[in-house]
């Protein structure tokens, strides 16, 4: 294999596989990228054998050929090289010689054969959708996901095609869930899917760095992402999802309105006496104020009120104040509105009543 | 150093050979014998009467060791419930005189006595005097108590007129009561540091206390200050009414064998998560993080953390944890000596976080349950219930678990 291509393609490229690649790994080539030179174009390959990554830069290819190398070396010398001088590759005895302006390195390499090969459902759901609509959907909603490994089925964020011609996203860790759904400008038959948190975070990446148009492919096995060049799959976590649909408050009646940014200010203020671990604050709701007070063992209190917009009975309730934070980070509106039923009961958090965002909290016992 | 005689009142109660002590009460056969309690696994001393002390036998020393000094003495295994219960009584006595009582330890407590002459009519000695004679009739221990204007000088007091005595130390006696104690006799300086101040002349508790405020904060920095502040009378350190939460609760032991099955190794690890999830919920606690140790036939000890989204005293999640943290370390033909969980980032569990689906729901209800185990266990001693998943482990040797005898308490 014998290339040339610009310094600054292959940057982006071999960064966006050393996003896929584990440090770690005890198989040692998927520590590696895979380099595939032909027809004009290098093509770069990384997986860690859940997600894996293909993407393409244009190449004058003197000589085609693969090879697979360090992905993490590869990243280091690149982006040291002189950002205005080509690149070169030249395979031979089994090392990768890499040239650039007067930099010269020599990089081991392990045979291309060794490198799984990466299978692609064909089959599918698929869904054309706006890259940034895409990347905001997952930022409303990935915060929500589990990092708790024994409950796996809520380690990653379910994507879903409803009968009604939705994409919903939704995220649980069994406390709280979010979800967002977006109506899809085409016909899509029904499905769902859980897509694990990796997939979850580069699904999200790619997007976002694409623009226009990505096409979302959500197979039985795996889901993938066409966008541009770049061809990102996943293998999904065989489990089903819990009904989220049952845990929406249908009947909570009583509406508060508050300005988001000042609630997450009271908020970051007074969790700093909460209990360092479960972040316990308590909301009292009487006529247009909320009063947010905390303390812990050591008997430190805090406590704070805020103007809202409120005309149902008087609510205490106790909320682990990181969830409302999380939920005020992804909304954007200047004011949320918080349904109420009880003191006991979950909560519902929306930007206004037609918005596309839900955000459901289970209150702690206080 | 010329103080009030009563700045502030803090009584210091310490109660004698404690361990030993309960043992002599359920077993009166026992009077005039030297007595040794053996730490859980029966392999050191955690306890001696004053006899079997004189005869050199030390806290910690391995019991072959003591046999050999005192081979006449009476070695009991540890009962650490009937010790607690006893405990329980004790500190209920110090309740009735003040609202303000520190358990330091299960044999050990400070109590706050200031201003309350007026409302027991009496003084402060009588105060500690007659704490130490209603728990001498009420339980039968002996208790030595110390009273004085500070903690640290309280804690001395005591420890000066050991067993079943009472001290008094007054503002104006200080200067009196630390020319007679060493600086080795002040709670918190050890032995290393004991030798540095007499390098620099300072032997007695007087002479550390009459040392230059810099001479001690660059000999012994911020913590010797502290104590040479309470020495000269300035009381810093209250009583702690409430208990701080522990940092950690760790339940481990060694299997008593070697094993390269993983069925074994995780009935063991059950039953110590199970031991430790019925503390938890006996102190109300609940913890986000946990830890499983495995010690290897190497001896290499080989640990697994995981981190829970939310704090938790559930047994099922803290089991399903436990099982999940050992199966990633466990790797076949490894072989095993010993196991344990470890709890840590720990919370109050009265702010308990509901749970939204029906299968976390279902754990949830689960905790009364669990509860009602607890108090079984309270009640009937801990192997009177115990999960069906640690059956494969054996059972404590029967002379160990059959040995209750009921507590003989006066009532009045």
């Amino acid at each position: 294999m014998h290339v040339l291509l610009s310094r600054q393609d292959m940057l982006q490229a071999v960064q966006r596989c050393q996003n896929i690649v584990e440090r770690r790994h005890t198989i040692p080539i998927l520590s590696n990228i895979l380099l595939h030179a032909d027809d004009n174009t290098l093509h770069f390959s990384a997986t860690d054998l859940e997600v894996g990554i293909q993407t393409s830069s244009s190449a004058t290819v003197k000589k085609s050929g693969s090879v697979t190398v360090s992905a993490r070396k590869l990243f280091e010398v690149i982006k040291e090289l002189d950002t205005e001088a080509d690149v070169e590759l030249e395979v031979a005895d089994g090392f990768v010689a890499l040239k650039s302006g007067r930099s010269r390195f020599r990089l081991a390499t392990l045979a291309a054969e060794e490198f799984p090969e990466m299978q692609h459902d064909e089959e599918g759901i698929n869904i054309e959708l706006d890259g940034a609509d895409l990347a905001a959907m997952i930022a409303a909603t990935s915060f929500a996901m589990s990092s708790d490994e024994t409950r796996k089925y809520l380690t990653g964020t379910l994507f879903e095609v409803d009968k009604q011609g939705h994409l919903c996203l939704a995220a649980t860790d069994g406390h709280r869930l979010a979800l967002t759904r977006v109506r899809l400008q085409q016909n899509a038959r029904a499905g769902q899917c859980i897509v694990p948190r990796k997939a979850v975070s580069e699904i999200r990446k790619l997007s976002e760095e694409v623009a226009g148009q990505v096409t979302l492919r959500m197979g039985d096995r795996q889901v993938s992402l066409l966008a541009g060049d770049h061809h990102l799959s996943s293998k999904l976590i065989d489990a089903r999802f819990p009904n989220y649909g049952d845990v929406i408050p249908k009947s909570n009646p009583h509406a508060a309105v508050v300005e988001r940014l000042a609630l997450d200010q009271v908020l970051r203020r007074t969790m700093i006496v909460a209990n360092e671990f479960t972040h316990d604050v308590r909301l009292q709701i009487n006529g247009g104020e909320m009063q947010v007070s905390a303390h812990n063992t050591e008997q430190e209190k805090a406590n704070e009120s805020i103007a809202i917009e409120y005309s149902g009975p008087d609510i205490e309730i106790g909320f682990n104040a990181r969830y409302i934070r999380d939920v005020l980070g992804a909304l954007k509106s200047d004011v949320v509105t918080i349904s109420l039923k009880d003191g006991l009961s979950p909560v519902l958090i929306k930007q206004d009543m037609d918005s596309a965002e839900y955000y459901v909290i289970m209150p702690m016992r206080i | 150093m010329i103080i009030n005689d009563w700045p502030a009142a803090i009584a210091h109660i310490d109660a004698d050979c404690f361990f030993a002590a309960c043992e002599r009460l359920r077993r009166p056969d026992l009077a005039g014998r030297a007595i040794c309690v053996l730490s859980s696994q029966d392999a050191c001393i955690v306890a001696k009467t004053y006899d079997a002390k004189a005869a050199g036998i030390t806290t910690g020393m391995p019991v072959w060791e003591a046999k050999k000094l005192m081979p006449q003495a009476v070695y009991l295994p540890a009962d650490f419930r009937f010790y607690g219960l006893l405990s329980d009584k004790l500190f209920a006595i110090l309740r009735r005189y003040s609202p303000q009582v520190e358990a330091y330890s299960i044999d050990e407590g400070f109590v706050d006595l200031d201003g309350l002459r007026s409302y027991w009519r009496m003084g402060y000695g009588e105060m500690g005097d007659a704490m130490r004679r209603t728990i001498l009739e009420e339980t039968g221990l002996t208790v030595s108590v110390g009273v004085s204007v500070t903690r640290t000088l309280a804690k001395m007091a005591s420890e000066a007129n050991k067993p079943n005595g009472l001290t008094v130390v007054s503002g104006r006696h200080i200067a009196e009561f630390m020319s007679g104690q060493t600086t080795r006799d002040i709670p918190g300086i050890g032995a290393k540091r004991a030798a540095l101040l007499e390098k620099f002349g300072l032997r007695t508790a007087l002479e550390f206390a009459r040392a230059p405020e810099a001479q001690v904060q660059r000999l012994l920095g911020r913590s010797g200050m502290d104590l040479w502040r309470e020495l000269n009378g300035k009381s810093l350190f209250g009583i702690e009414t409430h208990a701080p939460l522990p940092k950690s609760m760790a339940r481990t032991a060694s299997m008593g064998q070697r094993t390269t099955d993983i069925r074994l190794v995780r009935a063991h690890l059950s039953h110590h998560c199970f031991r430790l999830g019925m503390d938890m919920l006996a102190r109300g606690l609940q913890a986000r993080r946990f830890t499983v140790t495995l010690r290897l036939g190497s001896f290499e000890r080989i640990v697994r953390t995981e981190n829970l989204p939310h704090p938790t005293q559930h047994l099922h999640v803290m089991q399903r944890a436990a099982t999940h943290l050992l199966h990633g370390l466990w790797q076949p033909g490894m072989e095993c000596n010993a196991c344990g969980i470890v709890a840590t980032e720990m919370a109050p569990a009265d702010n308990a976080q509901t749970e939204m689906f029906v299968t976390e729901t279902r754990e949830a209800n689960d905790l009364p349950l669990w509860q009602t185990m607890q108090r079984m266990r309270n009640r009937f001693g801990s192997t009177i219930i115990r999960p069906a998943n640690t059956l494969l482990r054996p059972s404590t040797p029967k002379s160990r678990s059959s040995r209750f005898a009921y507590p003989l308490f006066v009532c009045k």
